[in-house]
């Protein structure tokens, strides 16, 4: 069963049912609207990152679908990420960006997950300013505040 | 793009991001902007420990400040914490551990307000000292507050009046999980049916004072027990008639089992309760001896297995591992002692091709002959050895965590992780992230060390020397972490030292010594090497059953039978176990079986 989608500048995709299911939020359109041949539009996602998003839910249409925890997990792992993933992760900031928006505004948790924890992937091990840099972040603290910071956080940083 | 679309600036997105981030780089990331602050800044504060240095604590007014963003607290004392105490209102975990700290009734008065004030605590955990215990009316609280309640853990306290009990069994009338570990009670519960509908999972860990039968009652009061973790005080026999007539029938959900015998069960005992389980899917035997009967009841539940851990039970002799490999289809979980390469090499292909976690005690006795005798024995064997174990590996897919050595143990020669020893045949566990060759003697090149960084691209650990070399050890560690990002990790050198571990000395018992799983054990001496080493050239030569498996003495011991009364005796065996002798306060109407 055929699903066609609309990218923001118009362009049309055509996928599987059970593929573009991976999208609550395109699961729930299609519920809604039911049994239909008109094409999902797709305002936010550009049709480069729609194609992304559509190259991961093609290969991921067999993953049984997550569960939502309900337990809050202390600290989940960052490096269990799949070879294929990591390799479909391998883009350029702003594709990563891109990706990380489209999939929370999709809702395809998985994707997210990837993205996310590619991000983290990033941050880990850098200083703030190194941070700052990477992804364009202007500091905006006063020296005193910044000086309230360290001391509110002494407690947690590694000795 | 323009910034204000970037995901970096959106608070959902970071928040998610920082459920990934270890507790440095959360630091971190809180003083990178104003925007950042906001929103890691509940992420870092969510599990909080207060603990005795008030050197290490925060100011009064910083932690008043984020009292309410704490979700998970550990209180190691209680004074002078007031205005702190009352702003918490958002814990889901709590755990209290001390002893004197605790010992003031105003004290207990402060927790109880605590826990009335906390709705929403999920688990709550106590470890005390044998000589406080929570007063009823703080255990009243708990169920009475807290409709959340998942968990309650408590180790090591002391009840010493019924009304306490009855209170305490109020809690597990609610629970879902409890965990009891070493607990005293000076007086016997009060005989009366309660009914634990809720309860899923129950530990039992000794509890001093409370008799095997009273124990078997509270098993049967639970119909929706799913996993029992049960371990009985030395030299306390398990009343097994009772435990098979009457828990099967009571708990027919009961599909996960963990048994302490601390050594001193008769091996009878515990095949008999396996023989009266139905199906179970993960069990776990710590301190039995597993004889040929014993085994045999196990093979009862090959196929339901899902988690089997034999680890530190003692008599398995290879030849059992390798059945448990060949034979447990839907094994994702196992941890065994003593397998021989050889027994690898001339066995069926492994059933359980789904392990996710393998933990065995992998030997080469030809390598260690090789040692032994001080050059190249048969040395064209070794490496067909080496990849045909290799082979066998390769064919576990799942695998996320592989450890093959022997963890309380000096180095003994193993699995090699060298090229030209098949290493390359491991290209096929993706999904391995942690990898431990702790107890085992490698020789490893950057050749190898590069394979490993290049391959397993999910390899996030490696514990143990990777070479006898110190020098080189070190150049590979440096190596694996700045090319690749995979850490070495080693246990600490003076450990192998010391006859008896010591636990960190200095501090209070943490969280982990309290109810970390493993008891204490021991470790070898030099002498202890020589002895083992001899036994490892003898079976070569061995042709009856039962030399091979010894991992030390003590273990010889328990299998000559007659030896074993004097092992006991000599005071030899108290070293294994060093928890002082327990005072058993006996029950006014014990029911001994």
């Amino acid at each position: 069963m055929p699903v066609t989608l609309t990218s923001l500048d118009d362009v049309k995709f055509t996928v599987d049912k059970e593929v573009a299911e991976r999208s609550i939020l395109i699961k729930n359109m299609i519920e809604d609207v039911g049994e239909s041949d008109s094409p999902i539009p797709l305002p936010n996602v550009s049709s480069a990152v729609l194609k992304k998003v559509i190259e991961y839910c093609e290969h991921h249409r067999n993953d049984p679908v997550q569960v939502q925890d309900e337990t809050d997990d202390p600290r989940k792992r960052s490096n269990d990420i799949e070879e294929w993933d990591m390799k479909f992760m391998t883009v350029d900031q702003e594709m990563l960006f891109e990706i990380i928006l489209a999939a929370n505004y999709l809702d395809i948790k998985p994707l997210l997950d990837v993205g996310c924890k590619t991000v983290a992937n990033i941050i880990k091990g850098k200083t703030p300013e190194e941070i700052r840099k990477v992804f364009n972040i202007v500091n905006d603290f006063t020296p005193e505040e910044e000086a309230q910071i360290k001391k509110e956080n002494e407690w947690a940083e590694d000795r | 793009m323009a910034d204000h679309t970037s995901p970096m600036n959106m608070p959902e997105i970071l928040l998610y991001v920082a459920a990934f981030l270890a507790q440095q780089d959360l630091v971190t990331c809180t003083s990178v902007s104003r925007q950042w602050y906001q929103a890691f800044t509940p992420c870092l504060w969510k599990k909080f420990q207060v603990s005795d240095d008030t050197l290490l604590r925060p100011t009064p007014d910083i932690l008043c400040k984020h009292a309410p963003q704490i979700r998970n607290l550990t209180l190691r004392t209680i004074t002078d914490l007031d205005p702190f105490l009352e702003r918490l209102t958002n814990l889901q975990t709590l755990i209290i551990i001390g002893g004197n700290q605790f010992a003031k009734p105003e004290s207990w008065l402060q927790l109880t307000a605590l826990v009335q004030r906390n709705p929403r605590i999920e688990w709550i955990a106590l470890g005390m000292n044998r000589e406080i215990g929570p007063p009823a009316s703080f255990l009243r609280a708990i169920p009475a507050s807290c409709p959340n309640l998942r968990r309650y853990e408590s180790s090591l306290c002391l009840y010493e009046d019924p009304d306490q009990i009855d209170a305490l069994l109020g809690i597990f009338s609610r629970a879902k999980e409890v965990w009891t570990r070493y607990e005293s009670f000076a007086v016997s519960p009060v005989v009366r049916t309660y009914h634990f509908p809720n309860l899923v999972e129950l530990a039992l860990k000794d509890p001093r004072g409370l008799s095997t039968s009273r124990q078997v009652d509270i098993i049967c009061m639970c119909p929706n027990l799913q996993l029992l973790k049960w371990a009985v005080g030395r030299d306390t026999p398990i009343p097994v008639q009772e435990f098979c007539e009457r828990v099967p029938q009571a708990c027919p959900k009961l599909k996960h089992f963990h048994m302490d015998g601390s050594a001193t069960l008769p091996r009878e005992s515990v095949g008999y309760v396996l023989d009266a389980l139905k199906d179970l899917e993960s069990l776990m035997l710590f301190g039995c001896a597993i004889g040929e009967s014993l085994f045999r009841s196990m093979t009862r539940h090959f196929l339901s297995l899902t988690s089997l851990d034999v680890m530190d039970s003692f008599q398995t002799k290879s030849s059992m591992a390798q059945r448990i490999l060949e034979n447990c289809p839907n094994l994702t979980h196992v941890s065994l002692a003593l397998l021989c390469m050889q027994d690898v090499v001339n066995g069926r292909p492994w059933q359980a091709t789904r392990l996710q976690h393998l933990q065995v005690d992998l030997v080469s006795l030809e390598g260690a002959c090789r040692m032994a005798a001080g050059g190249n024995k048969d040395s064209r064997m070794i490496p067909l050895q080496q990849m045909r174990v290799f082979e066998q590996l390769s064919k576990l897919p799942d695998l996320r965590h592989l450890a093959i050595g022997h963890l309380k143990t000096i180095r003994r020669p193993s699995l090699e992780f060298r090229v030209e020893h098949g290493l390359t045949l491991l290209k096929s566990l993706t999904r391995l992230t942690h990898l431990s060759l702790e107890g085992t003697v490698q020789d490893m090149t950057e050749e190898d060390a590069d394979w490993l960084g290049q391959n397993l691209r999910n390899l996030d650990t490696v514990e143990g020397r990777l070479c006898s070399t110190v020098a080189v050890h070190e150049a590979l560690r440096r190596r694996l972490l700045k090319e690749y990002r995979v850490e070495v990790l080693e246990r600490d050198y003076e450990m192998e030292e010391l006859s008896i571990p010591s636990g960190r000395s200095g501090q209070d018992p943490s969280l982990e010594e309290l109810y970390g799983g493993k008891d204490e054990e021991e470790e070898y001496s030099d002498d202890d090497y020589e002895y083992v080493m001899e036994e490892q050239i003898e079976y070569e030569q061995a042709t009856e059953p039962g030399v091979l498996g010894y991992q030390n003495e003590y273990e010889y011991a328990v299998q000559e039978g007659e030896d074993s009364q004097e092992f006991q005796q000599s005071g030899e065996h108290q070293e294994f176990y060093p928890h002082p002798e327990p005072e058993i306060i006996e029950d006014s109407a014990a029911r001994q079986s």
